[in-house]
């Protein structure tokens, strides 16, 4: 693997808390001193969270699928009915 | 999910009536409560000590209260770290999205983004990710992982958020 992929590797194990107290050191240290890593790191933990979103958002359009799928169940949807009536 | 669906959704749905709440309130919180149960349970973090339906009025109850905090004077009940969680990581992520990010879903792929979902979100292991996206190894599914993950981060630089914060 090329440098910058090893990088990010280990970016990842530091930010999945995957690191020995040595090794998290020797990264701090790193972040520190490297220029552009910090800022590399800020991104790839945003990345992760997109990740998130992005695949949450496809389970809401899922549910949303089985929502109304339910509710063309005649007793289902006249349940639901009832209780907001 | 249609059974938990099913079987969960009209005793929600009573219960954010009785919060004040209307039917889209409910499938809406429902919605988010049951990918809240859903991670937890992948994550082997979920502990219920109840029926599946009274665990997901709870989380309902929480976002409830949650979504609606700036509105009340008191909040009657606190969610719990992960619900605040939950919402605090989607606006963020909503604020990426909307600073260019889809760009990166027309460009990197859709391939990329269910490889980076099959492994951080669905939790699967390389190797299972090897096989599902016809890679030779584990190692090379890796190798292409972090490839996919340096696009979607060279692509969140030229977002707006990342001039406003490294500017």
């Amino acid at each position: 693997m090329r440098k910058p992929l090893l990088d990010m590797e280990t970016t990842e194990r530091y930010l999945f808390n995957r690191m020995t107290d040595q090794e998290k050191k020797g990264f701090t240290v790193r972040l520190l001193t490297e220029p552009g890593l910090y800022e590399q790191m800020v991104l790839q933990q945003c990345s992760y969270r997109l990740i998130r979103y992005q695949a949450r958002q496809e389970q809401k359009q899922q549910l949303e699928r089985i929502h109304t799928h339910l509710m063309e169940d005649p007793e289902f949807s006249r349940l639901l009915h009832q209780i907001f009536q | 999910m249609l059974r938990i669906y099913r079987e969960s959704f009209p005793r929600v749905a009573l219960v954010v009536r009785n919060l004040g709440g209307g039917p889209d309130q409910a499938r809406d919180l429902f919605h988010d409560a049951l990918i809240i149960y859903f991670e937890k349970r992948r994550s082997g973090s979920l502990e219920i000590n109840s029926s599946e339906t009274a665990y997901l009025t709870g989380i309902v109850r929480n976002l409830w209260y949650r979504q609606f905090r700036n509105q009340l004077p008191v909040s009657p009940l606190d969610a719990s770290g992960e619900e605040i969680m939950y919402y605090e990581e989607d606006r963020q992520a909503e604020y990426l999205v909307t600073s260019g990010l889809n760009q990166f879903l027309r460009t990197a792929g859709k391939k990329c983004m269910e490889l980076l979902q099959a492994f951080y979100y669905e939790e699967q292991s390389m190797q299972e990710i090897a096989s599902q996206f016809h890679f030779s190894s584990a190692r090379s599914a890796t190798v292409q992982k972090f490839k996919c993950l340096e696009k979607l981060r060279e692509q969140l630089k030229t977002s707006s958020l990342y001039a406003e914060a490294f500017a």
